[in-house]
């Protein structure tokens, strides 16, 4: 022992320079990953897709043994969630119902209004190869890439609501970045009010609701839905409900991205608006002669009345919700 | 020959300090969990990197300490340079206080580690915070600086039998 104590006497004065060497590095990494993150997650990309067999593999036993231990609870409680689910069944039957009628006008009244048909969204199915929730990273990793067409900034899907956005799309796999994660930011809507504001994880299990309109009180339970503000993401998906904690809102997530083991990635992305066709009444006027000026009127304010469908062919109508059902039906399995 | 071939052998073993810090980052970073995801991983890559530095500080140099905290950014999806900062932090203070550090035993071992998981934990927090600037939630880094510390008993162990059995003791060189 003494002689390791001699010897690492002698080092100690040699590791000075080294120590503060690569403290100055691992700085210098930090900032360049601030500014040029881009090159440094292709490389983690890459090693994941290289991964990714191995990974599949391990994760299958992780899989079932964390489904049983989800479930482990609901094994004493099946009389009750019978009951309950039952009542629940009941009551959704009811609501299918006036959803339907509500589809069914909504669509008689695009169709009066000759409304722009909302795209259809399509969606790649996809297995979850690997989670971890890490300090800073709230993760799961799919087994669909840019080979299957999923790019970073989509919506990811679990049967109940949102999980979170892909974050990172490698050739065969891609990272999604939860809700929950800390660098994770939607902007939602709270129904009923339409009020606007910003999902913002924070690694807890329950994601801040943050930039509310002032004097704001929320209704604990109400249901957020993504606003689909700034094009990344559709309007309307489901996220959770409202919940008061601590004089702050936070909402209760409807997906349950530990247990989760296939999600639908939304192929989602708003299209450029298209400049309308030119016609003759673009072409300028050479101007009025000098004796017109004062005679000249503003044009008249005419309320654009869309040209009726030719006989026997209906306007375009698409519902105004994407089609879930029809997108499935499109689905690439991942 | 024989003096190659022990050669060649001393240089495995010189590694295997190094290896098992890459290798508890890779273990400790699998994306796998066994708690649902409600647990974050120990600082695994941080045991190798304590208990080599203490007992053979030759085979466990800056370098080697930057590279495991670099792996370990890497493969958990920090902001690299997070956990390296944080290590090399950790690193400078175990050789500033290595001999008192080297000299503890028992539960004062334990708590030893405590403070350089601590240490780390506190770096990562910070550097994370600038990254992102504004603070994360310290909840996952206290969980995860929680169950490193319990871990860290029965990774000693194994740690130390490996010490036993492959690297050995520091040697003066005359």
């Amino acid at each position: 022992m003494a002689n390791g104590l001699r010897r690492s006497t002698r080092l100690r004065g040699n590791t000075q320079f080294p120590i503060a060497l690569f403290g100055a590095l691992a700085l210098a990494l930090l900032l360049l990953g601030k500014t040029q993150g881009n090159m440094l997650d292709q490389a983690r990309a890459a090693l994941i897709d290289w991964a990714s067999p191995g990974l599949a593999a391990i994760h299958a036993p992780f899989e079932g043994f964390n489904r049983w231990l989800a479930n482990a609870d609901d094994m004493f409680n099946l009389y009750q969630e019978n009951v309950r689910l039952k009542e629940d069944n009941a009551r959704l039957r009811q609501w299918q119902g006036a959803a339907l009628a509500l589809e069914a006008r909504v669509g008689r009244y695009e169709q009066l209004l000759n409304a722009v048909p909302e795209r259809k969204t399509e969606s790649v199915l996809a297995r979850v190869i690997g989670r971890s929730g890490r300090p800073f990273l709230e993760t799961m990793i799919l087994d669909a890439g840019t080979a299957n067409g999923v790019k970073p900034g989509e919506a990811v899907l679990d049967p109940r609501g949102l999980v979170g956005r892909v974050y990172l799309a490698g050739q065969n796999t891609s990272w999604v970045i939860l809700l929950r994660d800390v660098s994770s930011r939607v902007p939602v809507v709270i129904q009923p009010g339409n009020i606007p504001a910003m999902l913002t994880g924070d690694n807890t299990v329950a994601p801040r609701l943050e930039a509310l309109p002032p004097r704001t009180e929320l209704k604990p339970g109400s249901v957020i839905v993504t606003s689909g503000d700034g094009g990344l993401l559709p309007a309307g998906l489901a996220v959770g409900t409202v919940v008061a904690q601590a004089g702050k809102y936070r909402a209760a997530l409807y997906a349950e991205a530990h247990s989760t083991s296939e999600v639908e990635i939304l192929r989602y992305q708003r299209l450029p608006e298209q400049a309308p066709p030119p016609s003759l009444d673009d072409i300028p006027d050479p101007g009025p002669m000098p004796a017109q000026v004062e005679t000249m009127q503003p044009p008249a304010q005419t309320d654009a009345q869309p040209a009726p469908p030719p006989a026997g062919q209906a306007a375009p109508v698409a519902p105004a919700v994407p089609d879930r059902g029809q997108a499935g039906a499109g689905r690439a399995a991942g | 020959m024989d003096r190659a071939s022990a050669m060649a052998g001393g240089m495995i073993a010189a590694s295997i300090p190094f290896f098992c810090g890459i290798a508890a980052a890779v273990i400790a970073n699998l994306p796998v969990s066994f708690t649902l995801g409600f647990l974050p991983p120990p600082l695994l890559a941080l045991m190798p990197l304590y208990f080599w530095c203490l007992v053979r500080p030759d085979l466990m140099p800056p370098g080697a300490a930057f590279t495991i905290g670099l792996v370990q950014d890497f493969l958990s999806g920090a902001p690299i340079g997070v956990w390296t900062g944080a290590f090399i932090a950790a690193y400078a203070l175990l050789d500033r206080r290595r001999d008192a550090f080297a000299g503890l035993s028992g539960p004062a071992a334990v708590l030893g580690f405590g403070l350089a998981a601590l240490v780390v934990s506190v770096a990562a927090y910070f550097l994370g915070a600038i990254y992102f600037w504004h603070l994360p939630a310290a909840e996952p880094i206290l969980l995860s600086l929680v169950l490193s510390i319990l871990l860290y008993v029965p990774a000693a162990m194994v740690l130390g039998a490996v010490h036993r059995r492959f690297v050995g003791p520091l040697r003066v060189q005359p």
